[in-house]
């Protein structure tokens, strides 16, 4: 066997062994009505139809596009501000590196609580810091407007250090002579960072952005933390409405329909990015 | 600067769970937040003193520094395979890998549950590993693919001109010098796997439960138990931060690149 | 050249250096936790003499022969305050067995495996298992999750049939969802089984809460019991008498108009607190346990005899209304996402008036630890409507799995949680009022609920009141109530109006219903 291809062969057959089952048991029964304990019943796609039929499905469907174009689109950028900031030499360099990665390190749970109590109308850091100001206070989690800002906001913070951590790394893999030439050659820090510098960070940091989409539009821990949907249904997200199907309504049938429906978005997302990323070299 | 000021707002929550860690359940909602309190211990006494909290921590060390081993070894191959190599079909498995990822967990869990009752792998180490290394695998590949790409191909070229077996430039050449890269990628793979939290849920039990399924448990119906719950907390990440201190020091990057030039 | 062999060298050797390290660490600690994997349960104590007492116990069968075991264990309260109370408990525990009618120890060397929370509740009872190990020669093993997450385990393990616990915890509104299915046993047989149930131990008329644990006629059961009960809860409405007082009202609001004058004539920004709050969080058990009150006091109900459902009537709307209203104009702002803790956190700190929830919450009112407002409060029982006052009712409760191989054992353990002794210990410590009678007889708890002012006394009216039809107890109550929870916290939010949001429950509920097969 060539050896290229026996170096990928452990991790693909592994794959294949774990995946193939629960897949494929996940699209039978969306084409059933299972509610366990009585035995399934086909019902084709029926489930599917009647998904596509109602209202609460889209609005799940643009919640979740909408917490992740937001989200991702704001982590990326401030990700790459702190990462070229990280990447100076400073005193403590190494200990602020380490802390940063705290709100990644820290448990979704222990996240959850500590965002409502900051959240909290009357007790809480933020709407304090506002009275302080003089601004008047917001109701974040218990309005349906705010709902899901709170949510994004939360998802940013907790995500912003793991843009950074692979925009640091790949900052530190960037070589030194083009930026060098460039500024023999005149050009300003500004021009350098974003044809020089960008460009050659951009291998590791469109991997990096594809998973925070792909994470993100399967975001769950955070937002079940926080809201558990919103009040109504203001911040519920697909994933989250799989898990409650499940194991609140017990309708084990809807929540593999949207299990795969969610499935075939994350698919297309990565396709496109896929594609884009060989068309700009990167593949 | 602009950095301090992203440092404090970013540290805020972590300051507050510190701070809630060293209260006591009534002093938690007190307003102003920063009027006087009193600094009790007892939440880490009452955490360090739990006799079941070792075993929870050693379940959560074991998932996943092996989960993250095994990740690490399957993976690293495999991307610098793709990265390197031009072969048959290349681009089709590596889209295989990502997709992997791209599954909600709840539609897979159920099943992964069934499964597992079957062949005997509920409530094990080897059960729960195997669903880690599952799912982190993509990242793996895919970020080492991408770090790998970015080292010139002239230096294994150079090495295996001077009569290196393949592997051995593999090891001595281009493993040393995507290290940042593997750092980011180790840190992150530990941390996905620290904070796991349904699988974990859904496919343990009693012996192997992990850190983040107990943690859940103070958060009950009628309270939250913020002091102890951050108190876990606490105790929790400083392995994660001890590691990455640990690690901070193997990301050289510059001085191996200097390497190039010979 | 040697010098990039050497740097390269170097490298790599760090690179070797780094995974020897990591190697080394993942040994060590694979060894340290196959070292507590392998560590033996603890072995049950050795019986150290064996005497066959005289049984005085009126028997209709033979004398029955107890083996007793010299009790050897060792006590320790999960919080140190209560620790002598422990000690007495496991006194009066002793007196029991002394007296059992049964062999406690027939089930000697199972194992029972037990799924319960990680709440207050359990604490206590499992500050007695050494007691109960130690006479019946079972060992217990207490796996401890959050509620979400014992009811997302609890249902899997039991609908899918895999077995995995003996003895679930669960609450009431179940009992239907889990017995049609029979995956949870039939307790009744069991009950007049007098070599496994131990009259001095169980009684089931002494229970206050025993009906909502049945598998009611009316929805096609057996009328009987399927779970038993270790904690009753219910509604009341805490009221602070001096808040009250300086806005010239003396008394506890005893009908919904008077509650909401009273509202709006406490909520004083100007001293810094609101008239009244209660849960508006969407859920079957968050601000659908309050909800039903208000429909049945209003007049109104949820399905017809044909399981139609009724929430589009005026008597449901006009439910929607007040709640939403009341909280609206006369509760803190944010009500839409209110669960027990935010409620508590409000009474206890003393931000509101007057508040309406479990009575553990109002208990909790006199913990130290928890209420800077302790003494303050005074109790009253749900303010009725036109139609009616309506506590709320559920219970906490242990059920047996039907594919369990230790049903005897698991039902020996239920007996000695659900004793007097038991009890009594469990709800005091836990600032909960027990669910049996004798409970209220026991001295210690008598002592200690002395100093609640009336809760005791309110208490006892709520749940005598307590229907258990408070909330329909079909197995789809868990999908129509959060349906129902979503409208309901929608209108607290100011979204949609009542009107709506009935219409919006009665469409929803409905193809719920139809999905059922209800309306064939």
């Amino acid at each position: 066997m060539k050896f290229e291809v026996s170096l990928v062969l452990p991790c693909i057959i592994l794959l294949l062994g774990m995946t193939i089952f629960p897949f494929f048991f996940c699209v039978y029964i969306s084409l059933t009505n299972w509610t366990p304990p009585s035995p399934a019943g086909f019902v084709g796609v029926l489930n599917y139809v009647a998904a596509l039929s109602d209202p609460v499905f889209y609005g799940n469907i643009l919640r979740t596009l909408t917490f992740t174009g937001v989200g991702v689109a704001t982590e990326t950028v401030l990700g790459i501000g702190l990462a070229t900031l990280l990447n100076r030499q400073f005193r403590g360099r190494a200990i602020v590196r380490s802390i940063f990665i705290l709100p990644l390190a820290i448990t979704p749970v222990v996240v959850g609580e500590l965002w409502r109590i900051l959240f909290h109308y009357d007790f809480g850091w933020i709407n304090y810091f506002l009275r302080t100001v003089g601004v008047p206070p917001v109701v974040w989690l218990g309005s349906a407007q705010h709902a899901l800002a709170s949510c994004i906001l939360v998802d940013i913070w907790q995500w912003t250090p793991f843009m950074t951590l692979v925009a640091l790394a790949g900052l530190q893999s960037v070589p030194a002579e083009p930026i060098e030439a460039a500024r023999i050659d005149g050009a300003s820090d500004f021009a350098i960072f974003f044809r020089v510098t960008l460009p050659l960070m951009q291998n590791v940091v469109f991997v990096g952005l594809m998973f925070r989409v792909v994470d993100s539009l399967k975001a769950f821990d955070i937002i079940f933390a926080l809201t558990g949907g919103g009040p109504g249904n203001s911040s519920q997200t697909l994933n989250l409405a799989t898990y409650l199907q499940a194991f609140f309504y017990f309708r084990f049938y809807d929540s593999a329909t949207y299990a795969i429906v969610l499935y075939l978005i994350v698919l297309i997302f990565t396709m496109i990015f896929v594609r884009a990323m060989r068309r700009m070299g990167i593949e | 600067m602009v950095l301090a000021l992203a440092l404090f707002l970013f540290m805020l929550p972590i300051y507050l769970m510190v701070n809630i860690s060293l209260k006591n359940m009534t002093q938690i909602f007190s307003v102003p937040p920063f009027s006087a309190w009193q600094i009790t211990y007892a939440n880490y006494a009452y955490i360090l003193g739990w006799t079941d909290f070792p075993k929870y921590f050693v379940n959560s060390v074991i998932i996943s520094g092996c989960s993250t081993l095994m990740a690490l070894a399957l993976g690293v191959p495999a991307a610098y395979s793709f990265a390197r190599f031009k072969f048959r079909r290349s681009e089709d498995l590596s889209f295989f890998i990502l997709s992997t990822r791209m599954a909600p967990p709840i539609g897979v869990v159920i099943p992964l549950f069934l499964v597992y009752q079957e062949v005997g792998l509920y409530d094990t180490y080897l059960g729960l590993i195997l669903v880690y290394v599952t799912l982190g695998l993509a990242l793996v590949v895919w970020l080492m693919k991408g770090f790998f790409r970015n080292i010139p191909v002239e230096l294994y070229e150079a090495a295996v001109i001077d009569g290196c077996s393949r592997l051995d430039a593999f090891l001595r050449i281009d493993l040393p010098l995507c290290a940042p890269g593997l750092v980011a990628t180790a840190i992150l793979s530990i941390m996905f796997n620290w904070n796991e939290f349904l699988m974990a849920l859904v496919l343990t039990g009693y012996e192997r439960k992990p850190l983040p399924v107990v943690m859940y448990g103070f958060v009950t119906t009628l309270s939250v138990d913020w002091g102890r719950l951050c108190a876990t907390a606490v105790i929790v990440v400083l392995p994660i931060i001890f590691f990455a201190l640990i690690v901070q020091k193997y990301i050289v990057a510059g001085l191996t690149l200097g390497a190039v030039k010979g | 050249m040697s010098q990039e062999k050497k740097e390269e060298k170097k490298v790599s050797r760090r690179s070797y250096l780094k995974y020897a390290g990591a190697g080394v660490v993942v040994v060590a600690v694979a060894g340290v936790g196959g070292y507590y994997a392998t560590l033996p349960a603890p072995a049950p104590p050795t019986p150290s003499s064996t005497t066959v007492p005289v049984t005085t116990a009126p028997v209709t069968t033979a004398p029955v022969t107890t083996a007793s075991m010299t009790p050897t264990y060792t006590l320790k309260a999960f919080d140190p305050r209560f620790q002598s109370w422990l000690e007495g408990t496991a006194t009066e525990l002793e007196d029991l067995f002394s007296q059992a009618t049964i062999d406690w120890t027939q089930a000697k060397g199972q194992t029972v495996k037990l799924i319960c929370m990680t709440d207050h509740m359990i604490d206590p009872l499992l500050d007695l298992v050494p007691i109960f190990q130690a006479h019946t020669g079972i060992t217990v093993i207490p796996d401890r999750y959050a509620e979400t997450e014992l009811r997302d385990k609890t249902y899997m393990d039991l609908m899918t049939g895999t077995g995995l616990y003996d003895v679930v915890y669960t609450g009431d509104e179940m009992v239907n969802a889990f017995a049609k299915p029979h995956v949870i046993e039939d307790i009744s047989p069991m009950l007049k089984d007098t070599s496994v149930t131990d009259t001095k131990f169980t009684d089931p008329s002494d229970v206050m809460n025993l009906d909502p644990c049945r598998y009611l006629a009316e929805y096609g059961g057996d009328n009987d019991i399927y779970m038993w009960p270790i904690s009753a809860h219910s509604t009341i409405l805490n009221w602070h008498k001096a808040k009250l007082a300086e806005n010239g009202l003396s008394g506890p609001p005893e009908t919904f108009d008077q509650l909401m004058d009273y509202a709006s004539k406490c909520k004083r920004s100007d001293k810094g607190y609101y008239g009244f709050c209660m849960r508006g969080k969407r859920g079957q058990g968050t601000n659908m346990y309050l909800w039903p009150a208000f429909l049945w006091g209003f007049g109104g109900r949820f399905f017809d005899e044909k399981y139609v459902p009724q929430l589009d009537k005026p008597e449901a709307i006009q439910a929607t209304k007040f709640y939403a209203d009341i909280l609206i104009n006369y509760g803190p702002p944010g009500t839409a996402d209110y669960d027990f803790s935010e409620d508590l956190t409000e009474t206890a700190q003393g931000k509101v008036a007057m508040s309406i929830d479990d009575p553990v919450l109002s208990a909790w009112l006199f913990d130290p630890t928890r209420s800077t407002t302790v003494g303050e409060w005074w109790f009253g029982t749900h303010p009725g409507g036109p139609a009616g006052w309506f506590p709320a009712e559920a219970s906490w409760d242990f059920a047996i799995s039907t594919k369990s191989k230790a049903k005897t054992a698991s039902w020996l353990l239920l007996q000695f949680w659900a004793s007097v002794p038991s009890l009594s210990y469990t709800h005091m410590t836990t600032y909960h009022a027990a669910n049996r009678k004798s409970c209220l007889d026991n001295p210690g708890y008598k002592q200690e609920f002395a100093k609640y002012n009336n809760l005791a006394d309110v208490y006892a009216k709520s749940i005598a009141k307590a229907s258990p039809t408070y909330r329909p107890k079909i197995p789809e109550w868990k999908a129509v109530g959060d349906t129902m929870g979503a409208y309901l916290s929608s209108a607290i939010a100011g979204e949609i109006s009542a009107e709506a949001a009935n219409k919006g429950m009665q469409t929803d509920v409905y193809a719920i219903m139809e999905k059922a097969g209800y309306y064939k």
